[in-house]
Formats: C-alpha cells, sequence, structure tokens
C-alpha cells in the first residue's frame, strides 16, 4: 500500500462517519488530483469506500454536485489493520 | 456617474467575463481529460472534477489540477477492471466487482477489436505511435548525452618556451690533415677528445656541438669523433657548415 493511499484513509479515519469530497481529501492528504482519484477510485472498487452524490441543486448553490465518500465497514476494518500493521493506532473519533 | 465609478465597472465586467472565460475553458479541459477515462465514468468525473475545482483557488493551483485530472483519467484507465462497463451503475457508482477467485482483479485492456460490435470507427486520436516516438528520442538522447559528456583528463608536459637561455656551442672542426679543433683549440688525438666529451656530458646543461668537417676530411675520423660523442652521452650533436659539401 502506497503512502498516498495511507494518506487518503487516514483523512477518513480522523472522522470515520464523516463524507469527504475529493477537494477535502486533498485539504487534509496533501495529494494532488492525479494521484487522489485514481486512489479514490481504486478504493472504492475494492469495497473500502462508498460513494454518492451531494443532495443539492447544482442550480440553486451556483455549482456543480460533489461526490462524496464515506468508509465503509470494510474498509474501517481494513484501515485498522494497515494501520496496525505500521504500529500506528487509528485515532478514529467515531 | 462619475469617471471611477465608470472605470469601476468596465474593471468589474471584465473581471466577470473574464472569470465566466475561464470557467467555460476549465470546463472544456476537464471534459477532454476525462475524454480517456472509461465512458461510463467519464460524466461522473467531468461533474466531481468541476465541484472541485470550484474550491481550487489560484491560477497556478488551477493549471495543476487541470494537469492531474489527465493523469487521473490516464491512471484511472490503465487500472480499469475488466468488467468496467457492467460493475458501474447509472449513476456512475462503482459496484463491488464479482470476480472469480484465481482470476487478476485488474488487467490492462487492449485497443483491439475482438468482435464486429467492437469494430466501430474510432474517434480519439491515437497516441501510441507519438509516444512511441517520444520513447525513441528519450533513448536516443540517454544513450548520447554519456558520450557528449565524457571526457579523457591528460596531464600534458609543458614546453620549453623559446626565449630560454641558449646553449652553449661547441665547434668541432675536423680537418682533411686529420686534426681536431675544439672550439678553435688543436686536440692531440681522440683521446684528448674523449676526455673533453666526458667533461661535457657530465656538465649541468650540456652543450650543443657544431661538427664542422672540412670537405675533404675521412670519413672514418668523422664516424669516429660521432661514435665517441654517442659513447659520451652528449645528446645535442649537429652537423653545420654542410653547404660546402653541396658540390
Amino acid at each position: 500500500m502506497s503512502l498516498q493511499t495511507l494518506r487518503v484513509l487516514e483523512s477518513f479515519l480522523a472522522n470515520v462517519s464523516e463524507e469527504l469530497a475529493g477537494a477535502d481529501v486533498q485539504r487534509r492528504g496533501g495529494l494532488a488530483s492525479g494521484t487522489l482519484y485514481p486512489i479514490l477510485l481504486r478504493l472504492e472498487s475494492a469495497g473500502w469506500l462508498i460513494s454518492r452524490w451531494e443532495r443539492v441543486d447544482p442550480a440553486a448553490v451556483g455549482r456543480p454536485r460533489r461526490r462524496l465518500y464515506r468508509l465503509t465497514a470494510t474498509g474501517l476494518s481494513r484501515a485498522g489493520e494497515v494501520f496496525a500493521s505500521f504500529g500506528f493506532s487509528r485515532g478514529a473519533q467515531a | 456617474m462619475s469617471g471611477n465609478t465608470i472605470l469601476s465597472t468596465r474593471e468589474d465586467t471584465a473581471s466577470t467575463s473574464s472569470s465566466v472565460w475561464t470557467a467555460r475553458a476549465s470546463s472544456r479541459i476537464l471534459k477532454w481529460a476525462a475524454q480517456s477515462a472509461p465512458e461510463p465514468l467519464r460524466e461522473r468525473l467531468v461533474e466531481e472534477w468541476l465541484a472541485h475545482l470550484t474550491e481550487v483557488h489560484g491560477e497556478v493551483a488551477r493549471i495543476r489540477f487541470l494537469l492531474g485530472c489527465f493523469w487521473a483519467a490516464a491512471i484511472i484507465t490503465y487500472e480499469n477492471p475488466v468488467a468496467a462497463s457492467s460493475s458501474l451503475t447509472s449513476s456512475g457508482a462503482l459496484a463491488k466487482e464479482r470476480v472469480p477467485a484465481g482470476r487478476p482483479r485488474y488487467s490492462v485492456t487492449f485497443a483491439c477489436a475482438t468482435s464486429p460490435a467492437d469494430r466501430s470507427v474510432m474517434s480519439e486520436i491515437n497516441t501510441t505511435p507519438l509516444i512511441d516516438v517520444m520513447l525513441v528520442l528519450l533513448v536516443t538522447l540517454i544513450v548520447s548525452l554519456p558520450t557528449l559528456t565524457h571526457a579523457v583528463k591528460l596531464d600534458l608536459p609543458r614546453g620549453v618556451s623559446s626565449s630560454a637561455v641558449p646553449p652553449t656551442v661547441i665547434d668541432l672542426d675536423i680537418d682533411s690533415d686529420g686534426s681536431i679543433v675544439w672550439n678553435g683549440t688543436m686536440l692531440a688525438g681522440l683521446p684528448q677528445l674523449e676526455s673533453y666529451l666526458q667533461a661535457e656530458a657530465h656538465a649541468d646543461s650540456q652543450a650543443e656541438i657544431h661538427l664542422r668537417p672540412e670537405r675533404r676530411a675521412k670519413y672514418d675520423l668523422v664516424a669516429k669523433v660521432l661514435a665517441l660523442a654517442q659513447r659520451n652521452h652528449m645528446e645535442n650533436v649537429a652537423f653545420v657548415n654542410t653547404t660546402e659539401f653541396a658540390n
């Protein structure tokens, strides 16, 4: 698992119930878009993350809908294992 | 309306039109970037990236974000699962794949048509030859660079400048009667010449011997003188006044 993937997971583990958009993860993890989005899709494909569209009217808010990602139960468990294997405590605020 | 107000209004209008133009251009670039992503994901990625772009501030950061999207699309395409089209829901969400055990989860897709349905016209630019050319140029550069930068360091000897002190010259005349003259001094014979040569050979700076045999001098004597000079390690021996032998 790459350092960048760990950073993404760390962003979600800060608050496991929180839904994060790509921009939020980028701010927390400090990753470039070229790295971030393949990781998000990879984790989603693996079942670690789940995503949905933000429930807003783009015309009303004046911007496109954001895609919100959330850690799944599998993702939470596996991410915890990964961080534990590196000797880090998860530090989740669930 | 004052002049300042008019100027301010014009600047606001220019700024608004500029931001509109930038937003349109960014949208086009993102759509362009998403074109290389798997088709079911394109719309999702464009909307997601556009939403993200609204939260990116600064021209440089925007450009970096846009370039990153091209890279992201390329990576996503590379990692496209085998059943990408079937595993994507209508909302663009990735359903959990049902890959049989023992089979790789991801595979690289190749651009070859396997069925008549796949043999549709490709409207995208085929970048494979461009990448091939780029790689060839890159390899050529890598191979040629060490040759260009290679250098052999040599410590070359430094030449003695011609402005050095001229060496001492000894005029050695050999006459036809067999007499040998050392700088105007008549020598008794070859043994005396040898002693003179030995003294000169051990000097700090050897003198130059200018040999001037007379035209009718015996070759045998001249050869002996030369042999003596060589035997006594005289390094600079030269025939001078050789014009008299011309005729």
